[in-house]
């Protein structure tokens, strides 16, 4: 061999032979249509870079193409599309902007974004010349746009300077958004991240900026806190000319570093580092996700606090801190049956809305003499109703106790009797009491009035008005919570097809039927659908009613517990985390929303097995719920289980069999039998009285359950799979190895838990 | 990415800072270079494609092991012969795993093959690895109407009018790509054939 060395590339003929057998990507560019004289810029783990002419524009783009190609599954493709998709979505001046995507006619996934001319964000500091307060102005800018992305539910994971271009003109650009997961967890939800991230090299690449919950292979971790640890980690580069923990040989002791051992005080290498700037920098840089800013957002803002010589927040109290104590200080006000008002407000915002929309509609109506004649007259009556109402909320008459079900039920007597000759008035009266019971948790009285609302509705105002169809949703949304999930869809449906003949895209009621109907899928484990249609409700409702607007809370809500069920818990995390912030500030942090979108986090983290964050939240959100819904109300009983639930992942085996016992009794107590979440309490109870090894006793739980989850749901259900899996988890433990493969046929999908 | 172009720097200073172990970019460097002359022996050595990714990951992590503290000692042999007897550990070892976990689909795999074949085999590919990575290297020199004259004359065989029209310049600047082109790749290879050892 050692001859032909010498000559093989010596020779011209010899070498032009072995250059045309190598079919080199310089004459093996892949097609795509579209784009022409492609040159290669960049050949990396995760693929490949060209840069092309776009024909329609002219203009020179860049053009990834990833590797994954023939091996790649056309689910693979799909979740590429899908992906690609949510980024190209993104609109910020200092994100790298994706114009196009698609498959090359090799099979591999593409996607063009424009070109940037810069250098990385390290060495651009350095070539520049770059002071302290211009490296800290170029971070927030950053922060910036990694910020507007995590807004939109999409988080970087693989943050690092050759990531960051900076223009000639100091601006940064922030490409492969989102796309690190592309190539990282291709075989799926169970990857762990660091087998994902060796595979391309990435990993060795990318090490110096990875989050100890990237390193450690949890990837039920990586969320919103991964990027703030790599900001960190860059911003640490940028003040000190160092990485954080300087990457050793051995790939142990790196993770070790990176996981375990505290990074080197950034004033220990420059001392003329300031001490604010220092604590930014460690407080990214925390190893716990949770004690970490909790968003880009604050992260940014102490930066820009720091420059303009504020007092930065980071050494002011933690969220943790500040939420334990928002929960203190709802105890004191809840500690006051105020509770009970409270909810009453709610209902009285509802007839006073209702009474504000009578009036608008009395002054734009005035057009036409009749319509404003029987608006004017429904104005009047509602006025009289609302006084009525009102003045029985005397205390001096009633005392402090008067309960919003008693004003209700007062309510509905003076409909029964009072509104005979103005059924549009009654039927809009109807729907605010039947939706004030519904949130009470009276399902039959509300039930009744909500029946009685759209028959009138429908009666005298037909099918295609809109009081009609919001008070077949309204109906169709109770049949849900009752469980009576056929009536539910045929209402739901007929409310679909009416909305999409007869109502504009920008309607209210167009992005409020999506999300009724994307709720309904959600209890019918039609994930997918769901996660589309809140989607497509959340874009509409966010465009057209603003950020703040109930519609879209509820669906990046609602959004987040999909997200959830999908076990994609890290965008679960995002758009919960928002909805949370949305609460807070539309209704302040002890409204029964907030409470809930808090107790939601909970769940979510706990279910992440992140315990220790869980616990506080999910405990102090069934305090809450217990004291402004009341003891057997369904989300009380709902978050009894989740507390039974947290007590079974601690192992508290016990505590987790009351708490799930007392779950299922008030469940049988309130909700009529053969409700679905009956089934799923006592599926719970089995499942504690298995890890006791209370076998028998289980057994007869966990069949019972099976046999209701199974007969409502269908076998297909994850719940249905669910409860399989711990038919067989029980029989095994129990010795019996027949019954327990039987069960576990019939949980193909489902995993462990 | 950006017009910035990979940066490539000596292999005998690369594996310097790959044993090092300061530098994560170094192995980024490192792994993009030798990937793909893992991968494309792991092919024509009749493994599938997913199978080639897990055999790159499973070559560079045990590198990864032994680099720390690596010192190029030419009296020792050279790097290529390494890395060949660990990639061919590699893939035997996953054959063997293979067979034992699947009963029935041993048919279709490949049958041992003879050393001297796996030599030749190795020996293409390292010299793809060697011109790949010599093109990379020498792509910011060339001009892209160059790049393209050549890739179209010299690689694809066209004839020297068409290319010429094809790319907007003369046809003798056609021939003059082509031979400065392979000039200057022939003196890179034997740089880094040299730094290899």
């Amino acid at each position: 061999m050692a001859n032909g060395e010498q000559s093989w590339f010596s020779d011209g003929e010899d070498l032009l032979r072995g250059v045309r057998d190598t079919a080199s990507h310089w004459a093996d560019l892949p097609e795509i249509s579209g784009y022409a004289e492609l040159v290669e810029l960049e050949r990396g783990g995760q693929g490949v870079v060209y840069q092309a002419r776009q024909c329609s524009t002219n203009q020179l783009v860049a053009i990834k193409v990833l590797r994954s190609g023939a091996s790649a599954t056309d689910e693979d493709r799909f979740r590429f599309c899908r992906e690609i998709e949510l980024v190209a979505a993104l609109d910020h001046s200092s994100i790298v902007r994706v114009h196009d995507s698609g498959i090359t006619p090799q099979g591999q996934p593409f996607y063009v974004m424009e070109l940037v001319d810069g250098l990385p964000v390290d060495e651009a500091c350095e070539q520049a010349g770059m002071d302290l307060a211009g490296r800290l102005a170029l971070f927030a800018a950053i922060c910036d746009a990694v910020g507007h992305a995590h807004w939109h539910g999409i988080i970087h994971r693989d943050l690092k300077p050759r990531n960051i271009l900076v223009d000639g003109d100091g601006h940064p650009h922030i490409l492969d958004f989102g796309l690190a997961k592309l190539t990282s967890d291709r075989t799926g939800a169970g990857a762990a991240a660091l087998d994902s991230v060796t595979r391309s090299g990435q990993f060795l690449g990318s090490l110096a900026w990875a989050s100890p919950e990237q390193v450690e292979r949890t990837p039920e971790q990586v969320g919103l806190g991964t990027d703030v640890y790599s900001l960190g980690a860059i911003l640490y580069q940028l003040l000190t000319g160092q990485l954080p923990h300087g990457v050793t040989t051995n790939l142990v002791e790196a993770v070790r570093g990176i996981t375990v051992a505290p990074p080197v005080p950034p004033r220990s290498i420059r001392p003329q580092i300031p001490t604010d700037v220092e604590t930014i920098v460690l407080r990214c840089l925390a190893k716990e996700p949770g004690r970490r800013y909790p968003s880009v957002g604050e992260l940014q803002r102490d930066v820009r606090r720091y420059l303009a010589g504020e007092p930065i927040g980071a050494k002011r109290d933690h969220t943790g801190y500040l939420l334990r104590r928002a929960i203190v200080r709802h105890k004191i006000v809840a500690g006051l049956a105020a509770l009970l008002l409270l909810s009453g407000v709610v209902f009285l915002v509802a007839i006073t809305a209702q009474y504000r929309r009578v009036v608008d509609a009395e002054r734009s109506a005035s057009h036409s003499l009749e319509v404003a004649t029987i608006e004017a007259e429904r104005a009047e009556v509602v006025r009289r109703f609302l006084t009525r109402m009102l003045s029985a909320v005397n205390p001096s008459r009633a005392g402090r106790d008067v309960r919003v079900v008693e004003l209700l039920e007062q309510a509905a007597i003076d409909i029964d009797v009072g509104f005979d000759d103005k059924p549009i008035v009654e039927a809009a009266l109807r729907h605010c009491i039947g939706q004030a019971y519904r949130s009470l948790g009276l399902l039959k009285q509300a039930s009744q009035h909500l029946e009685r609302g759209l028959s009138l509705s429908v009666e005298h105002r037909g099918v295609e008005h809109r009081e009609a169809i919001q008070a077949s949703m309204e109906l169709a949304i109770l049949r849900a919570m009752q469980g009576r999930l056929p009536e539910a869809e045929s209402l739901f449906e007929g409310a679909q097809q009416v909305v999409e003949r007869c109502v504009d895209e920008t309607d209210e009621l167009f992005a409020a039927t999506l999300l009724g109907v994307a709720g309904l899928r959600n209890m019918q484990g039609r994930l997918i659908e769901s996660e589309q249609l809140l989607r497509r409700g959340l874009a509409l409702a966010a465009e057209h009613r603003g950020e703040t607007h109930p519609d879209t809370i509820r669906a990046t809500h609602n959004l987040a517990a999909v997200l959830n069920r999908m076990q994609r818990r890290d965008e679960s995390e995002v758009f919960l985390r928002r909805a949370l912030a949305q609460h807070t500030e539309v209704h302040g942090p002890e409204h029964l929303h907030t409470v809930r979108a808090r107790g939601n986090l909970g769940v979510l983290l706990m279910e992440s097995g992140r315990l220790d964050e869980a616990e506080p939240l999910v405990v102090a959100t069934l305090a809450a719920v217990r004291k402004i819904l009341g003891e057997d109300h369904a989300e009380t009983i709902n978050f009894l289980h989740n507390v039974a639930v947290l007590r079974e992942y601690r192992g508290e085996h016990d505590r987790a069999l009351t708490l799930a016992r007392q779950a299922l009794q008030a469940a049988e107590k309130v909700m009529t039998s053969g409700h679905l979440k009956i089934a799923r309490y006592r599926s719970h109870v089995g499942a504690c009285l298995e890890r006791l090894g209370r076998y028998q006793q289980a057994e007869q739980e966990l069949l019972a359950a099976d046999r209701d989850l199974r007969t409502q749901l269908g076998d297909g259900h994850p719940y249905a799979q669910k409860s399989a899996t711990e038919l067989a988890r029980l029989y095994e433990s129990w010795g019996k190895p027949e019954l327990s493969s039987r069960w576990r046929e019939l949980a193909p999908g489902a995993s462990g838990r | 990415m950006g017009t910035r172009v990979m940066s490539h720097e000596t292999h005998a200073s690369l594996l310097g800072r790959v044993a090092e172990g300061i530098d994560p970019a170094a192995w980024t460097e490192f792994h993009n270079r030798y990937a793909e002359l893992i991968r494309g022996f792991a092919r024509r050595q009749g493994q599938t494609a997913a199978d080639c990714d897990d055999i790159v990951q499973e070559v560079l992590l045990a590198l990864l092991k032994v680099m720390p503290g690596f010192r190029y000692d030419p009296t020792k042999g050279k790097f290529r012969s390494y890395l060949k007897t660990v990639t061919v550990r590699v893939i035997l070892q996953r054959r063997r795993q293979k067979g034992r976990s699947s009963v029935i689909g041993d048919a279709e795999s490949p049958l041992p093959v003879a050393d001297d074949v796996v030599d030749d085999r190795w020996e293409d590919e390292w010299r793809s690895h060697h011109i790949r990575h010599a093109m990379e290297r020498i792509q910011p020199e060339f001009s892209l109407e160059n790049r393209r004259a050549f890739s179209l004359y010299a690689m694809q065989g066209l004839s020297v009018e068409r290319v010429a029209d094809e790319v907007g310049i003369s046809v003798n600047q056609v021939y003059k790509a082509k031979s400065r082109i392979l000039r200057r790749l022939g003196e890179v290879i034997a740089t880094q054939v040299a730094e290899e050892g």
